[in-house]
């Protein structure tokens, strides 16, 4: 008889390994996917991946999409190590361009640069994490599951952007749901360096990913966080606080993914305003999860993992537009990723063999 | 017929990490009979008889079914052969009805579920033998009783001959025991076997014909159960008092230190300690003997704040004083000298996936030397562990090493270490020893003893009554949440523990 004997390995293979190689075989499986719908999968992986390399607009891209993909990634480190399964960047992320939009607009629109941005990033933060919070303390207090609470928490959000720029924050000049351009002032775009990316949203994308690692490895509250995260019970029988863990960790991961809409907002190439949704963020917040974790939910190799993502994301993206308009090939890379890591993330951990214990039995009998 | 063997397990060996669960282990079961595994808890008898359904596979040793030697890998294979396991707690699909969980994977039962033959040929089935539920029931309205029958429908329906139950009487009534006794004599009359495994002595002469005895994972003896008396089989299951060889003085009074005042203590919705009060005073070893699952994880979770009594107070000596902590947090009453050594090491007492260093920090995580303003010092903590691993003896590869990798004797050092160095007033320690080797279980009972005499109060529950006549100044017979009874050590006989231990009310 033939059966599969699943062993835990002695020593795990690292998530440098594991990621990697998940990265290439969905690549190569999504490009083979890409065959049924008659695409030359070598022509697209030339001008999907390759092409954006060569140019300063695919290089500006990659960045707008990786920055935003590293500040919700990171932030979801602090609540995946916290075992918090916030599945809500994406609802946070909107809070924090609507944080943005509201300073930018309509509290100091006139305010210098250096007031205006650093407040704009400031109060998406705050948005961000009491969007955050509101799962959190329903966790705390109710034991409300937060994969779902997070996820509604998501539509709320979603509805509340397009209320806002179909209702009182529509621009009265045009008839596209957008509100009106930010002020010069508030355009990220204009601190930058020889390419179009935005600085200040790299250096506290920096900034946030030392920070998430000092917090997590060199403080009580990490040092909480992670206990909690990884054995819950332990932590509880020797006097660490479940609820305050879950609650903090909400917050820095909802306000991160906050940080990630201020940028989404204003730190592209398209005018700095409020717009669609769909716009502002498309899946970024879902994408980051496959960001965190083929970081292995450690803070540090978000910084790759993230501007990886950025590329993959814009490739399926140039694909899409230039051999398979209507398909949706960015959802076909993100999935088939989604799949091949968690396979991986089982060959990490565990050694598949086949063994036939038919043989063994006739040879005992 | 009656001589004929079901099932024949010769010389069966089953090592864990740490641990051999079943050594060289030999059980027969005969046809037609109603067979008693008993033991304490971590005997071995689970083990063996998940290594006779294929869910574990043996190390060593052979067994035989209806005379022919088999290899068993699965509960499929042990379903073929007709060997099937009643769980402790049923595994049904509670949103279906009682027909449907029975026909699942029944390739008899045709393709449409479940037709109406087939109702009728399970409902005959049932009727023979006394097993009466409503099939047509959704399974989430069933009793737990109820569910243990639609557990043994299951196996009848799929002509199991050899029926296993573990534990099975746990939650039952009184009526519904009798009802599942009732079950079994019919079931073995028309030429069934049963394996009935067990810790309670007095259900050997309830109902069984034979009886095996397994003691730290080996078989003590097997009898027929006319010719054994309840002394004999309760000496046999939890061994003769032999000389204490770890130094023992009688505690001299000193003051209360902990204090427990008709304690309730809610688990699930049932109550799991009912009324209990004792006191435990400095430089003292207080035993609670009691077989697992009797309300002893409850109580002690509340004494260290994890539950939260449903009545009742508890009161540390603190200052000279007794004061009232029943509504007080774990982390205040572990900085205030409370100590817990938990009984699931692996799942209280250690954080698998941190380091050697990081496991030790656990509950320290707030102290002065350690974080210098919410910042922890590492540099300190290391070397800090590394002082301790070696003062303590713990075997590791270094203080970065993930403690998972270490063997449970030296997780056990690591915990009790750890426990040690918060200067503790008062241990709780929860089966402290339970699975490890001689070597790790003297250096606990010592280290334990060592802290009694400078005049610690140590809180001692264990299922292991040689390690609480050992170690005791007095000893506390817990049973079904209750006390049974408190001896001085001196005046306390193993017997009579022992009975008071395994006797339902």
């Amino acid at each position: 008889m033939l059966r599969f004997v699943i062993r835990r390995r002695e020593k795990e293979l690292s998530y440098a390994v594991s990621s990697a190689v998940a990265i290439l075989v969905s690549i190569i499986l999504s490009l083979l996917i890409l065959l049924f719908f008659r695409i030359n999968p070598i022509m697209a992986f030339v001008k999907g991946f390759l092409g954006p390399l060569i140019t300063l607009h695919g290089w500006a891209s990659i960045f707008y999409n990786g920055l935003i993909l590293l500040l919700c990634g990171v932030g979801l480190v602090i609540a995946f190590r916290a075992g918090v399964w916030n599945i809500g960047a994406e609802g946070q992320l909107l809070m924090g361009a609507i944080a943005a939009t509201w300073v930018a607009i309509y509290l100091i629109p006139d305010a210098p640069p250096l007031v205006l941005i650093p407040a704009m990033f400031a109060l998406g933060f705050v948005f961000g994490g009491l969007w955050g919070l509101i799962a959190g303390i329903l966790k705390s207090e109710l034991n409300v599951n937060e994969v779902l609470s997070t996820m509604m928490l998501n539509y709320v959000a979603y509805q509340l952007v397009y209320y806002l720029v179909m209702g009182p924050w529509a621009n009265p000049l045009t008839n596209y749901p957008v509100s009106k351009p930010f002020p010069e002032n508030a355009w990220l775009l204009r601190f930058s360096g020889p390419l179009p990316i935005s600085l200040p949203t790299l250096i506290i994308g920096i900034l946030m990913v030392i920070f998430t690692h000092f917090l997590l490895f060199n403080t009580k509250l990490g040092y909480e966080i992670r206990a909690v995260g990884s054995n819950p019970d332990a932590a509880r029988a020797y006097g660490i606080s479940q609820q305050k863990v879950i609650v903090i960790s909400m917050f820095l991961s909802g306000g991160m993914a906050g940080l990630a809409g201020v940028h989404a907002v204003a730190g592209g190439l398209l005018m700095p305003q409020l717009r669609r949704p769909e716009q502002i963020s498309r899946g970024f917040g879902f994408i980051a999860i496959l960001v965190a974790w083929l970081a292995g939910i450690n803070p540090i190799p978000v910084i790759f993992t993230s501007i990886l993502m950025g590329l993959i994301f814009l490739a399926g993206y140039v694909i899409q537009v230039l051999f398979a308009r209507g398909l949706g090939v960015t959802n076909v890379f993100t999935g088939v990723m989604l799949l091949v890591l968690s396979i991986a993330d089982t060959f990490r951990r565990y050694r598949i063999s086949i063994e036939f214990h038919g043989l063994r039995r006739m040879r005992a009998g | 017929m009656s001589e004929e063997l079901a099932v024949r397990m010769i010389g069966i060996t089953k090592r864990f990490p740490g641990v051999i669960a079943n050594d060289n282990v030999d059980f027969e079961l005969r046809t037609g009979e109603i067979h008693v595994l008993l033991g304490e808890n971590g005997a071995g008898k689970t083990t063996l008889m998940n290594i006779l359904i294929g869910l574990y596979t043996k190390d060593s040793g052979e067994i035989y079914v209806w005379g022919r030697k088999v290899e068993i890998l699965s509960p499929q294979d042990a379903l073929r052969l007709g060997i099937y396991m009643v769980p402790q707690t049923p595994k049904l699909v509670r949103s279906m009805t009682v027909l449907e969980n029975i026909v699942i994977g029944l390739k008899k039962a045709g393709i449409i579920l479940p037709t109406r033959r087939a109702k009728k040929w399970i409902e005959d089935i049932a009727k023979s033998y006394y097993v009466l539920v409503d099939i047509d029931a959704p399974v989430y309205r069933l009793s737990a009783s109820e569910q243990k029958r639609v557990e043994i429908l299951k196996a009848l329906v799929r002509h199991a001959k050899i029926l296993i139950f573990d534990e099975i009487t746990a939650t039952l009534s009184p009526s519904e025991k009798a009802d599942m006794f009732k079950f079994m004599r019919k079931f073995a009359r028309s030429g069934g076997s049963i394996v009935f495994v067990t810790h309670k002595i007095g259900e050997v002469f309830e109902i069984g014909d034979r009886v095996t005895i397994m003691r730290k994972g080996k078989v003590v003896g097997t009898f027929d159960v006319s010719e054994v008396t309840a002394d004999r089989l309760t000496e046999l299951m939890f061994g003769r008092r032999i000389v204490v060889d770890v130094p023992h003085e009688r505690a001299i009074p000193r003051d209360v230190a902990l204090k427990v005042e008709d304690l309730w203590v809610e688990d699930d919705g049932f109550q799991s300690v009912r009324g209990i009060s004792f006191s435990l005073r400095f430089g003292e070893i207080l035993g609670v003997a009691g077989i697992a699952g009797n309300g002893q994880r409850e109580l002690i979770e509340a004494i260290v704040g994890i539950r939260k009594p449903s009545r009742g107070r508890i009161y540390v000596n603190t200052n000279g004083k007794l004061m009232d902590i029943t509504d007080k947090p774990t982390g205040w009453r572990i900085k205030n000298g409370l100590s817990y050594i938990p009984e699931d090491r692996i799942r209280y007492g250690i954080v698998p996936g941190m380091s050697v260093a990081e496991n030790l920090l656990l509950g320290f995580q707030g102290c002065g030397e350690i974080v210098n303003s919410f910042v922890i010092r590492w540099d300190y903590v290391r070397s800090w562990a590394d002082n301790i691993i070696r003062r303590y003896g713990i075997v590791a590869p270094s203080v970065d090493a993930p403690v998972r990798h270490l063997s449970g004797g030296n997780i056990q050092k690591l915990i009790v270490a750890r426990e040690l160095e918060r200067k503790p007033r008062i241990i709780v320690a929860f089966n402290p020893t339970l699975g490890l080797d001689v070597r790790s279980m003297k250096y606990v009972w010592e280290i334990l003893v060592r802290m009694k005499q400078k005049g610690v109060a140590i809180l001692l529950v264990s299922e292991d009554l040689d390690e609480i006549f050992r170690l005791s100044d007095r000893i506390l017979v817990m049973s079904e949440g209750e006390v049974r009874g408190i001896f001085d050590r001196e005046e306390a006989d193993i017997n009579i523990v022992g009975r008071l231990m395994s006797r339902a009310k």
